[in-house]
């Protein structure tokens, strides 16, 4: 990986769509509540969900290319996933499988098939988020949803302060390992094949360095912060949000469809 | 005035104090420079300076305030800007921009404020155009003045640093200690940790440091003067003043008080103009 892949933080993308100017709160709730519908929803509201995610994939100008290609990772765990139900879940087996051996039932295909939706559903969303809100304003916003939360101890600026400095740290960490690797390459080192054991060994010390230097840097750094006057207080930021009409149409929207979801829980019972 | 009155510290893993009976004063807008060898307590003195460490014995008083009392630690922290040698490991921001606001944001400064003191302090190092750069993307030198600019930010009325042209190349040095003198010009007090003698010809006083306690101090030319004190305690004269003292030795007839390059030009060209001086031509010696 070469450094310059690390110049853009996280995953996001800049542009210009609406869903780029919403809000970084409206975001983050949305998507919080939205998640919490998706594992409580019947069938019927988690298509009209679904429905509700193409939109705004739509308006937020991303092709669905470049959501697969984020999710990547996620995709492995989806199918351990449906897997696991598989071997897990009880019921009439699929043929050619008999009751004496169960790999695959109706149950455990309609179970897995559930479950994965709405992981999927929910992987979706986040990734969304990411692509389309910067890292500043993503922590900006998290922050100031954790506010109300002060009076019960939730410490929304040490939360803010620690996702920042973990996301700025990540590609310094790069630049180090590479920098690690190259000297140990120099002292005649081969970090590339071998066998399994000689790789761990290789990898173990390269990591055996880098875990010092964090541990000793992080001394450093909490020594920094607190030279610059951060401490328990009240503090400010550069940027303060201000909700526009976007996003009290966003809210607007979200609100409808707790609104359904809601009526068929209650239509339910 | 930043006045530490014997200051006495030790870490708690080690036998001998790091710093002994330390007394010293820091004037408002002076350029004072503290230099001594590797692990004589320079940095753990600059870490006194804004109640990071509060000495064991002494007291450090910064105007009106001391060290001592933990309620005081924020305005300490708006006076006193430290900024130490590794700049990695003290921007805390995901952009320069970012990492500018961090400071005046702790001292809860507005919105509207924020933004007037990164641009001010922006300005001022000649980085505007780095704004919204990540900081892993900038220069050893860049980062530095980040480093530098995010102590600014807080409006202090010192500034202290610890070795802050280390591992930079001539040309961001020059930078880094024009900025230095800028800051001072302007009625800031900076404190200039450093171990390289050619840096601090142009402070106004020479602290010298010897294991936890100030060997000598002085004007630059009178630190210079006690030349063999200095080699004790591991340090070089300037390379200016080694010149004129071997000049000197050779029976070249000039004063020995001269640290500066301007002023070694001044006394020497009368000496070369008297005689004929050799004329090279191209390719010869």
């Amino acid at each position: 990986m070469g450094l310059d892949d690390m110049v853009t933080l996280g995953h996001y993308l800049a542009g210009d769509s609406c869903l780029h100017k919403l809000d970084p709160r409206v975001k983050v709730g949305s998507v919080f509540v939205l998640s919490i519908l998706v594992l409580f929803a019947d069938g019927f509201t988690r298509v009209l969900l679904s429905g509700l995610f193409a939109v705004v994939l739509l308006l937020s100008g991303l092709s669905v290319g470049r959501l697969v290609e984020t999710m990547r990772p996620l995709f492995y765990l989806l199918l351990l996933l449906f897997v696991l139900h598989q071997i897990a879940a009880e019921g009439e087996p699929l043929p050619p499988f008999t009751r004496d051996l169960p790999l695959i039932t109706y149950e455990g295909l309609a179970t897995g098939t559930r479950v994965v939706w709405q992981f999927l559903l929910i992987g979706c969303m986040g990734t969304l988020l990411l692509l389309t809100t910067s890292p500043t304003e993503l922590i900006c916003g998290i922050e100031r949803l954790l506010r109300p939360l002060g009076s019960l101890g939730v410490p929304s600026h040490d939360v803010a302060l620690m996702i920042s400095i973990a996301l700025r740290f990540v590609p310094l960490l790069v630049q180090e390992s590479g920098r690690v690797k190259e000297a140990q390459l120099a002292r005649g080192s081969d970090l590339r094949g071998g066998a399994f054991l000689r790789k761990t060994r290789a990898t173990y010390w390269l990591m055996l360095p880098l875990v010092v230097n964090l541990l000793r840097r992080s001394e450093e750094l909490a020594l920094a912060i607190e030279a610059r006057g951060y401490s328990r207080g009240p503090r400010t930021y550069l940027k303060e949000l201000k909700l526009f009409p976007r996003d009290f149409k966003a809210l607007g929207v979200l609100g409808l469809f707790v609104a359904v979801w809601a009526a068929r829980m209650f239509l339910q019972d | 005035m930043i006045s530490l009155r014997s200051v006495r510290f030790s870490y708690d893993s080690a036998e001998e104090p790091t710093l002994k009976n330390l007394n010293l004063e820091i004037h408002e807008g002076e350029y004072l420079a503290i230099v001594g060898p590797n692990a004589c307590g320079k940095t753990t003195l600059l870490k006194h300076l804004n109640g990071l460490l509060v000495p064991g014995e002494g007291e450090v008083w910064v105007d009106d305030l001391t060290t001592k009392d933990p309620r005081s630690a924020g305005r300490i922290r708006q006076r006193v800007g430290l900024v130490f040698q590794n700049p990695d490991s003290q921007i805390v921001g995901m952009t320069v921009e970012e990492d500018l606001a961090f400071g005046p944001g702790n001292l809860g400064f507005s919105p509207e404020k924020i933004r007037k003191k990164i641009d001010e302090v922006l300005h001022l190092l000649g980085i505007e155009k780095l704004a919204p750069r990540a900081p892993h993307t900038l220069s050893g030198g860049e980062k530095r003045l980040l480093a530098i600019g995010g102590v600014l930010a807080m409006e202090p009325a010192y500034i202290a640093l610890d070795e802050p042209t280390s591992s930079l190349d001539p040309r961001e040095r020059k930078r880094v200690l024009a900025i230095l003198k800028a800051l001072h010009g302007m009625g800031m007090a900076v404190v200039h940790i450093t171990h390289d003698m050619d840096e601090i010809v142009d402070a106004e006083r020479v602290v010298v440091m010897l294991r936890g306690s100030i060997l000598c101090q002085g004007s630059p030319a009178q630190v210079f003067s006690t030349g063999e004190e200095l080699a004790r305690s591991g340090l070089e004269i300037p390379k200016v003043m080694e010149l004129i003292r071997r000049l000197r030795e050779c029976g070249v007839a000039i004063r020995p008080d001269i640290f500066r390059a301007e002023d070694a030009c001044r006394e020497l060209l009368p000496l070369l103009n008297g005689r004929e001086p050799r004329r090279f031509r191209q390719g010869e010696g």
